[in-house]
């Protein structure tokens, strides 16, 4: 083993400072040196697209291993929680009333399995023999969010509070920030340039040896990562990793404002218009509204003109950008992070969930200085994994609202679109984000209705199990009147003090 | 399901994979939805003999309602802890697949990992010696894991061996006091709808006809349903594992413990000994292309630890899978759906995951491609798993003592494995996966069991000092033993359990 002496982070943002401090923390005690060359110039951040992130609960978990609290994340990324998303406008018939009220794309689980036949199939079971019943009604969080309600989940597994569970919205500069003071306390040494030029070892050309700054210093390293989002000034532009788009979703553009007035309920928003979607994200002191469009369908002076128009609104930015992933986000030397690797719109993903992913793996997969190609090939094995899954998501919501071809569907997606209208049963495959849990939430929300219900269900006692459904659902709403209201104003330290 | 739903379903062949088919669709389904019978011939023999298991039965028979004592003690059945393997790397090598974890990790670095950077620096001795399961096992011991998270009595798992035939035999009278109606007679003659090719019913010797809506075709290698009547074809796997024939025959025990299995490799396969509590299940695996049947013969008798108690039988086989294990309303479970040897005791798991995902994908009688499309996809990956574990065991070899074992080192093997060996040789990954079976620690043992050991460490590893890192394993090893010396013997674990009521006519 001869141990990495020197890794060097090029970027910006909240990749660069998220990859640094990780690094900092899982290294520590192995004198490996870590450096952040910030790229100041740099437009954005270079995991997430927007100003806000809805970020997903395993980054609260990966906070925890970082030694990060939720108070502290309140204080400096002004981080609110949500507990679902509510999507309105979507699914095949937008009109309907139902499509119009939306659908909360919830974090946690809806009903319980009983007699290990899964609960989505006893909804499928009502409904097939005339009485059909919401799914909601089932899913506390979504409840509770509606109603206005929150409350840190319990860990009591007995409990229908621990049935539940939240995520962090936060505001992503500032997270940036708060993470490159970290970072710096963390041992890690940091740096800028207007430009970097970047030197290849002269014995692979697969190799960085260094990058000089415009500064004059150079800094040579072992290992690079490259968080300089979109433009992956390492890894594509001077090792030439290919990039792959995502053929079915096309170049498209987000134009976000800030308000001054916080959300009152524990969800964010995600409205669909005609040539892309509101995305509505509540902070601790205000709220980003993200248009994200096709700049074909709604050009983007009007969509600055639309989101200009709200009262209130402030900070107009725009930004552009192209969906897909490099093959190969690890090349030679350089590890590809965040937007670098991969982008995809935000519905329903998250950029930051990408980031954690992948410095997971990293570690897990942690090279010393021979850099065995058996660790890249599993690395982007994985990686690409992770990233299709993701990408299945956001096709999964076109698709099932009629604005995809049936012929753009990756087999993947196709596979678990026909498993679930044919039999509610959720195919899950390798580097899955969403869990069985959120895609029943998102497939039913969306209208895909099962054709059949799991026959084993006319084996069990109909009367005992109608008592069991209405129970469930009798628990949900009195859960939900118990619950505390959401506090806008400062919901993270209110949560961190319960 | 309304009026869609299948109503009745035959399963064709009274075996094993048979008789836990009908136990577990009869638990699970009231006996008004789903009518379930089972036609077998007391003229054809069962493949029966000595069986051992994965601990996953554990959680299937808790699902279908087979208590753990009532069983055991029809089935003569005995613990299992884990594999002991010998010859395998190299004649001489010993080292026992556990159930259960070596060590603990520490700080997210994997024991191993650990392990193999103490070797750099110390004297770790072998990474079996952290196993609780390795050691209780070599000492004959036995007890139920602890529930207590943490305890070094709670970082092992079990699993049964017993004798195949009392299993059947237990299992076809629980279903049939579930319900399930057993026809006995000779299958003569598949009736087919002679457009849809779907199979109708199927037409006994005294000229009975039995229809169904389903049918699940258990009817051994030979697949009388899936293959004979419906050609749906097989993957031969055999230029990876070249084993085609087994002898088997049991003996009486010549020592005592047996809360393992063992595997013991041969001139041209390997020997098996399933320890049961009245007699010993024995049996060589072989391929005919390096040695002839009646010089494996020999071989067996001269590797028992006592006279056999039966003249050996032989079983034929082609190592592979069904290329559809579910066509049209046929739904192969057992050998008829594919043979893998049974190396590392998956035969009955195997059965039971066909059973698991039958029931996921329980079709109805518009029969429709996509529950067929998904069971087989689903049961070609676990085969396919299971098959780059069993390569591994021939392929980590150093032994070029027969043709037998130059040609399994030197064979070319299937891309997905040489991925998985390379990270393991070069940095001591595991590739871990969603689905399929074998979890991280039965890798490690295998590859470390057999002269795969990384080249490097994870560079994480460093992080504790040499000595911390030396007491802490020194800690392990006292608690391995210390758990260990608190351990029941097996065998007084049985007798207080479970005893087999004949096992004082051992030999009879």
């Amino acid at each position: 083993m001869t141990p990495l002496r020197d890794i060097v982070v090029v970027g910006h943002g909240s990749a660069a400072y998220l990859s640094a401090l990780t690094l900092a923390r899982a290294a520590q005690g192995l004198g490996l040196r870590i450096t952040v060359v910030d790229l100041a110039s740099a437009a954005g951040d270079s995991a997430v697209l927007g100003e806000a992130e809805a970020t997903f609960p395993p980054l609260r978990a990966f906070h925890g291993l970082l030694g990060l609290s939720e108070a502290q994340l309140g204080d400096f990324a002004r981080a609110s929680p949500w507990l679902g998303l509510q999507m309105c406008g979507w699914g095949h018939d937008p009109d309907a009333e139902a499509s119009r009220a939306g659908f909360v794309q919830s974090l946690g689980e809806t009903g319980a399995s009983l007699n290990t036949v899964a609960f989505q199939q006893f909804l499928s079971w009502l409904r097939l023999t005339g009485r059909p019943s919401a799914f909601e009604r089932y899913n506390l969080g979504a409840r509770a969010a509606r109603a206005g309600k929150f409350q840190p989940p319990s860990p009591d597994a007995r409990s229908i509070l621990s049935t539940y569970a939240y995520g962090l919205t936060i505001e992503v500069a500032a997270y940036a920030r708060g993470l490159r003071a970290l970072a710096a306390s963390a041992g890690v040494r940091l740096t800028s340039a207007g430009s970097i030029e970047v030197a290849l070892d002269p014995a692979s050309e697969h190799r960085i040896a260094a990058v000089r700054l415009d500064g004059g210093e150079t800094i040579a390293g072992d290992l690079f990562i490259d968080a300089s989002g979109a433009a992956a000034v390492l890894a594509r532009r001077t090792l030439q990793a290919r990039f792959e788009p995502v053929s079915a979703l096309t170049a498209a553009s987000l134009v976000s404002v800030r308000l001054a007035t916080p959300a009152a309920q524990a969800m964010n928003r995600c409205d669909a218009l005609p040539g892309g979607y509101l995305l509505s994200l509540g902070l601790a002191d205000g709220q980003v509204l993200s248009l994200v469009h096709d700049p074909a369908q709604l050009d983007v002076t009007d969509a600055s003109a639309t989101l200009a128009a709200i009262p209130g609104a402030r900070d107009l930015r725009k930004t552009g950008f192209t969906q897909g992933r490099l093959t190969q986000a690890w090349v030679g030397n350089c590890i590809a992070i965040g937007a670098a690797a991969g982008v995809l719109e935000p519905l329903n993903v998250s950029g930051l969930h990408q980031v954690q992913s992948g410095l997971t793996r990293l570690i897990g997969l942690f090279p010393d200085r021979n850099l065995y190609p058996s660790l890249r090939d599993e690395y982007n094995r994985l990686t690409g994994e992770a990233f299709d899954r993701q990408r299945d998501i956001v096709l999964a919501t076109y698709a099932l609202s009629g604005s995809l071809d049936r012929d753009a569907w990756p087999e993947s997606l196709a596979r678990k679109i026909e498993q679930f209208r044919s039999r509610g049963r959720v195919a899950l495959l390798d580097g899955e984000t969403f869990t069985e849990a959120q895609w029943v939430n998102l497939f039913l929300g969306l209208g895909l209705d099962p054709e059949r219900y799991d026959p084993m269900i006319d084996s069990l006692d109909k009367a005992k199990i109608n008592r069991q459904l209405s129970a469930m659902a009798a628990q949900v709403a009195q859960a939900t009147d118990a619950m505390p209201p959401f506090r806008a104003a400062h919901p993270m330290t209110q949560a961190a003090r319960r | 399901m309304g009026e869609t739903a299948i109503r009745k379903i035959l399963i064709v062949g009274g075996g094993t994979a048979g008789w836990i088919t009908a136990a577990a669709l009869s638990a699970l389904y009231a006996k008004k939805a789903l009518k379930i019978e089972l036609v077998e011939s007391e003229a054809i023999g069962t493949v029966g003999v000595g069986e051992a298991t994965v601990p996953h039965i554990r959680f299937f028979n808790d699902r279908i309602g087979v208590d753990e004592r009532a069983f055991m003690l029809k089935t003569a059945a005995t613990f299992k802890l884990g594999i002991e393997f010998r010859d395998w790397g190299r004649i001489g090598d010993s080292y026992v697949h556990p159930f259960g974890d070596f060590g603990r990790p520490v700080g997210g670095v994997k024991f191993h990992q650990l392990w193999r950077r103490l070797q750099d620096s110390g004297a770790p001795g072998s990474i079996f010696d952290y196993s609780l399961p390795v050691r209780l096992a070599t000492q004959g011991r036995f007890a139920k894991p602890s529930t207590e998270t943490g305890a070094m009595g709670a970082t092992y798992s079990y699993a049964y061996q017993f004798d195949a035939s009392l299993y059947a035999a237990y299992l076809r009278e629980l279903s049939v006091s579930r319900g399930v109606t057993r026809h006995e007679g000779r299958i003569t003659q598949v009736v087919q709808d002679p457009i849809s090719g779907f199979v109708q019913s199927v037409a006994l010797e005294d000229g009975r006809r039995l229809e169904a809506d389903l049918f699940i075709d258990c009817s051994g290698f030979r697949g009388l349903l899936i293959e004979e009547t419906l050609k749906s074809g097989y993957e031969d796997w055999s230029q990876w594992l070249p084993c085609d024939r087994a002898w088997a025959a049991p003996c009486a025990a010549a020592e005592p413990g047996g809360a393992y299995t063992r595997a013991t490799a041969r001139e041209a396969g390997w020997q098996w000994r399933i320890p049961l509590q009245h007699r010993v299940g024995n049996g060589y695996v072989f391929s005919t292309r390096f040695t002839d049947e009646d010089a494996a013969r020999a071989l067996l008798l001269r590797n028992l630890e006592s006279p056999p108690l039966a003249e050996p039988k032989m079983l034929r086989f082609t190592t592979g899978v069904r290329r559809k294990s579910w066509n049209r309303n046929v739904v192969a479970i057992g050998l008829s759906s594919g043979f893998l040897e049974p190396l590392e005791s998956t035969s009955i798991h195997l059965i039971q995951l066909a059973i698991t995902y039958l029931i996921e994908l329980m079709p109805d009688l518009s029969f429709r491609p996509e529950d067929e499309a998904e069971y087989n996809r689903m049961m070609g990956r676990e085969f396919e798993v299971i098959r780059d574990f069993l390569i591994l065991h021939y392929h980590a070899t150093e032994r070029d003592d027969t043709p037998f074992w130059r040609y399994c080192r030197t064979m070319e093997i299937p891309p997905s494995l040489r991925a998985k060996m390379d990270l393991f040789r070069e940095r001591g990954v595991v590739v871990t996966y969603n689905q399929g079976f074998f979890l991280e620690p039965s890798w490690v043992a295998v590859y470390l069991g057999q002269g795969v050991v990384p080249r490097d460490f994870d560079p994480l590893a460093a992080r504790l000092g040499d000595r911390q890192l030396a007491e802490m394993f020194d800690g392990v090893k006292r608690e391995v033993g210390e758990a260990a010396a608190r351990t029941p013997s097996h065998q007084a674990f049985l007798d207080a359990f479970c005893p087999f009521p004949a096992r004082a006519m051992a030999g009879a």
